[in-house]
């Protein structure tokens, strides 16, 4: 809404002007922010524990005196020091429907986030479509997720894409959806709205969020890109840390497809 | 016992035998219209007189003998009628303008306008549209709520907004009436301008505080429009062309001096510029409002008048991919009917109707989403004249109101069609209120309103955890009460004259509001939701108490006031983090409940005769919430709270062919909440969020400035040029500030900020005939 407003007052009067300023903010004492996610199936499995830092001076601190241990509601598994701010697993095999819990142990403090592996929906197939150029894209192929949606349960998904090997959208321009509106359908949901040429390789992922996920991403969605302003209030994600962590412990499954652009639909 | 009762009544009808009443109406002699707030005082007895109220009706009881009356309204001539009262009389008046014998600009008008120290209402803001139409604003168009955020204790939300601020509460709290009917969104264009056309509108007042009780169902308050009722002596017109919009309004008699109707419309053509567009497809968007006000009167006796009066107004922005439209539609029926000369009533049925739709995508991609509020009105308000000491107001008002929070409707077999269920509430009120004349020094008004409120089926009532999860979920059928509500809302003035021309008053007012504005912006946007108390959500609990000086200069030339108030606002609401107001059936579950303080000073000096008039407003402020959900329950800036406001507001007018006229605006920037610190998630920065709203934006100022030039008048037409900048000196205030990082280098953050409107400048033509 607020794009559009600014939109409309630009249309307005080619009057509105963006400039970098100089501002004076607090900075708050640091707090610790852990980032976790645990993928389904057999993978390397990675935490990141960091402290926060100044806005405008410094950079976040990576800190490597942690303890970090994965539990799936019967063995406590270690995960190993990188020394560089991460700790690690080569390989962990994650199960649908288990309930992890991830435990960071740092000065004297223990930090404990849980999180349910959800059952993770099939992606079928990617489906293009030809669109002429309109008022906000040039022409070319708009890319589907075609995916039998499972009735009755609420889902969660988050979209992310490869062309051509690199991903085209990060944290900042997050795609993110549940099934409020298509419960139960076959669903043929636009990847971003993102236009694509003739011939390009697509790698689409799907990846199946539970709510925790899901609503770390909205909230997430809510301030990174253009944050502070329009909203009323910019708030700190979702997290599932207790003690007032940052972050989130993350259990998603991934499907993939990949293709080349072509009409399909 | 029953000897005393029967000469007790034989005393007291023997008392009223020896008075005289004197009723009817004042009007304009030029065009019939009624005159709000004119004056007939009798010359012989010392403040002894009565004020006209907005069907331009008076009356006034006496001893009987000679006297002589005089009717004054400010900008028109007086009138004196030497009358000899013997029995109850009918006395129908017309004042010429003053400006029609004006030479050399002696004005005639000698009214001493001394309203803001002799009434005993206070913190009521008043504008006669005639009066604003040389102030500069955004796009040249006169807007009546611009002009209102000029003074002080009214801020605007935002650069260019219609929304606004009163007294540090919420673009909901006020109470929008239309000639009787309640306007749920004021804005055009996303709030550049205000839906109301200046050259439709008689009268504005806005009561920021002392809201008397025949007003009620918003806490922070009432801004009151009455519309033109149309020229009842002859055809006229006038209208406006602009850059951005054109007016035409038509007035003419049904029947002469009996009836008469107006038709006021507006279009904007902002997308005629975009026809210049290369882009095909910007060629193609449509990008306007347009408004239409009508009404029609007919005096069918001395003793019944009846009125009708719409407004429908729309904003569409779209092409063929999608489109985007949403508007207000009121309709009024009044009956005015004397049932003697001291007992007034007026009978109202109103409709009111707020709603938006937008679609998106062409043919089977295509879905739509639409939602609106639907309300039925019925108000019957009577005035008792009983004595030159009391004035006593009573009546009653029912509401039925209909909520469509959501439908989506969609082509695509993907999606499922989503109709939120429709919401139902009874809303109703009684009043009794009396203004008494104790003496010539102290004048008091009290009054009672009781309120209820019943939120009902047909419906689904669910109840939320403490962390919005919910809990159970209960049917009701039609009619049948889900949760009732109802409340006390004592109101009380008094005024005390220290002495002819200065006066403290003091106020207390209790507002209970039952329907609340769901937002996510600081401005209102268009698909607001207005949603019901509820088995969830508490009415909103306003009280205000206000203590004011009054005091006017050489003979009311100046006024002064200062006026301070303090204010108590329970069960306010705000969100849960990530909460979706958005088509969500469980939306209740996402709000959380509060409290609020706010107060504040408020200066102002007026001139308002010769050739330089206006005004310097200067307001200190305060406004705090306090939720146990945000902040750590820690209490945090309120959204309005802005500190100082400062605002200035001058005409001049040179000679009969040029008018000059300025403004200037500054208030503290508005809080916000800013990072306190940053960090990481997948290689992107991350702000670190701390206290709510601890920071500001930069302070906001703005000057902007007008002139008029006036063609030669003849008899028949009346024509004007009037150029004005907005934003003269182009400061670039910021709509908003957002973080990102530096596009050559992600480790270094940076602030910026977007600023909407530098010097504009505009031009419109405005002819009368």
């Amino acid at each position: 809404m607020k794009n559009l407003f600014i939109y409309i007052s630009v249309l307005f009067v080619v009057s509105s002007c963006e400039k970098v300023i100089e501002l004076d903010l607090d900075d708050a004492p640091p707090k610790v922010v852990i980032e976790a996610e645990l993928l389904e199936g057999t993978n390397a499995f990675v935490t990141k524990v960091s402290k926060t830092g100044s806005y405008f001076e410094g950079q976040p601190e990576t800190i490597s005196n942690a303890t970090v241990t994965l539990n799936d509601g019967t063995t406590d598994v270690a995960l190993i020091n990188n020394n560089d701010g991460t700790y690690s697993l080569p390989s962990y095999t994650a199960s649908e429907n288990v309930t992890y819990t991830l435990k960071v142990d740092l000065e004297g403090t223990t930090y404990t986030a849980e999180s349910t592996m959800p059952t993770i929906t099939n992606l079928d197939t990617l489906g293009f479509d030809f669109q002429e150029p309109s008022a906000f894209t040039d022409s070319g192929y708009f890319c589907f997720f075609v995916f039998q949606d499972d009735p009755q349960v609420t889902n969660y998904f988050r979209g992310t894409v490869e062309v051509d090997g690199e991903f085209t959208k990060g944290v900042d321009d997050l795609y993110y959806f549940d099934d409020q509106f298509t419960d139960g359908n076959v669903v043929i949901i636009p990847v971003f709205g993102e236009i694509y040429q003739y011939g390009q390789e697509i790698k689409a992922n799907l990846h199946s969020l539970n709510k925790a996920g899901y609503d770390y991403y909205t909230t997430l969605d809510n301030i990174v890109g253009n944050s502070g302003g329009g909203n009323v209030a910019p708030a700190n994600p979702k997290t599932n840390w207790d003690n007032g962590a940052l972050g989130v412990f993350l259990t998603t499954g991934v499907r993939t497809k990949t293709a080349f652009v072509k009409q399909t639909l | 016992m029953y000897r005393v009762l029967i000469s007790f009544l034989l005393v007291s009808t023997g008392l009223y035998s020896q008075k005289v009443t004197i009723s009817g109406t004042v009007k304009d002699a030029s065009n019939g219209e009624d005159l709000i707030g004119a004056t007939v005082r009798v010359k012989e007895l010392n403040g002894v007189g009565a004020s006209t109220n907005v069907y331009g009706f008076y009356s006034l009881s006496v001893a009987p003998g000679n006297y002589t009356l005089v009717y004054q309204s400010l900008g028109f001539g007086d009138v004196e009628k030497t009358v000899t009262l013997t029995e109850n009389k009918t006395i129908n008046i017309e004042l010429a303008e003053a400006t029609t014998k004006l030479k050399d600009f002696v004005v005639t008008d000698t009214s001493d306008n001394d309203a803001n120290v002799r009434e005993v209402q206070m913190s009521l803001v008043k504008l006669d549209p005639k009066s604003i139409e040389t102030i500069p604003v955004l796009l040249g168009e006169a807007d009546v709520v611009k002009t209102l955020q000029l003074s002080p204790g009214i801020s605007s939300a935002g650069e260019g907004s219609s929304g606004f601020f009163v007294r540090g509460g919420g673009i909901d709290q006020n109470l929008i009436l239309l000639d009787e009917a309640v306007v749920f969104n004021a804005s055009h264009l996303l709030g550049f301008f205000s839906v109301f056309n200046s050259d439709a509108i008689k009268d504005v007042a806005l009561y920021k505080g002392g809201i008397p009780a025949q007003y009620g169902g918003r806490g922070s308050s009432v801004m009151d429009i009455t519309m033109r009722d149309g020229n009842n002596k002859k055809f006229g017109a006038k209208g406006g062309i602009g850059l951005i919009s054109s007016r035409l309004t038509v007035e003419a008699p049904i029947v002469k001096d009996k009836g008469s109707f107006l038709i006021a419309g507006r279009r904007s053509y902002a997308d005629l510029f975009l026809k210049f567009s290369a882009d095909e497809n910007l060629r193609n968007t449509a990008l306007f409002f347009y408004d239409l006000n009508l009404k029609a009167n007919y005096t069918i006796n001395q003793k019944n008048r009846v009125y009708l009066s719409g407004y429908f107004g729309r904003d569409k922005f779209g092409n063929d991919a999608f489109g985007f439209d949403w508007g207000n539609a009121t309709g009024t029926i009044r009956w005015n009917h004397l049932f003697s000369d001291k007992l007034f009533s007026n009978t109202t049925f109103i409709v009111s109707n707020y709603d938006y739709a937008f679609s998106i995508g062409e043919g089977e991609d295509q879905f739509g989403v639409k939602a609106s509020i639907f309300d039925y009105n019925f108000k019957e308000d009577f005035s008792y004249y009983l004595n030159g000491k009391n004035t006593i107001k009573f009546g009653l008002n029912a509401i039925h109101h209909t909520f469509s929070p959501g439908e989506l409707s969609a082509e695509n077999p993907s999606f499922n069609n989503i109709i939120l269920p429709k919401r139902y509430a009874l809303e109703g009120a009684v009043y009794l209120q009396n203004e008494q004349k104790i003496s010539e020094i102290i004048t008091l008004q009290y009054g009672l309103r009781y309120s209820v409120f019943n939120y009902m089926g047909k419906g689904t009532a669910k109840t939320f955890d403490n962390d919005g999860n919910e809990l159970t979920s209960t049917e009701y059928d039609s009619w049948e009460s889900i949760k009732f509500y109802n409340g006390l809302e004592p109101r009380f003035a008094a005024k005390y004259m220290l002495n002819d021309v200065s006066s403290i008053k003091a106020s207390y007012n209790r507002n209970f509001q039952y329907i609340h504005l769901l937002s996510n912006t600081t401005s209102s946007s268009p698909t607001d939701n207005w949603v019901p108390s509820s088995n969830n959500v508490k009415p909103q609990i306003i009280d205000q108490v206000a203590l004011g000086y009054f005091r006017n200069f050489k003979s009311n030339t100046y006024e002064f006031s200062v006026e301070g108030y303090y204010k108590n606002l329970q069960n306010q609401i705000d969100y849960r983090n990530g909460a979706q107001l958005f088509l969500n059936e469980n939306v209740e579950g996402d709000l959380v409940y509060g409290k609020g303080i706010a107060f504040g000073t408020e200066f102002l000096l007026r001139r308002n005769k010769g050739k330089l008039t206006g005004w310097i407003g200067y307001t200190f402020s305060r406004a705090f919430r306090t939720f146990d959900q945000v902040n750590n329950g820690e209490r945090y800036n309120a959204l309005q709270d802005r500190i100082h406001d400062v605002s200035v507001v001058a005409m001049y007018k040179l000679s009969d062919r040029w008018a000059f006229s300025g403004t200037f605006v500054y208030n503290t920037g508005q809080p916000t909440t800013f990072p306190a610190g940053q960090y990481k998630i997948q290689g992107v920065t991350i702000p670190y969020y701390t206290d709510r709203n601890s920071q500001r934006f930069p302070d906001y100022h703005r000057m902007d400035v007008g002139a008029t030039w006036y063609g030669k008048k003849t008899k028949k037409w009346k024509s004007s040029w009037t150029f004005s900048i907005y934003n003269l000196y182009a400061r670039e205030n910021a709509f908003t500030i957002t973080f990102r990082e530096n596009e050559d280098n992600p480790n270094v953050n940076e602030a910026v900020q977007t600023s909407l409107f530098r010097m504009i400048p505009s031009v419109t033509y405005n002819f009368e005939f």
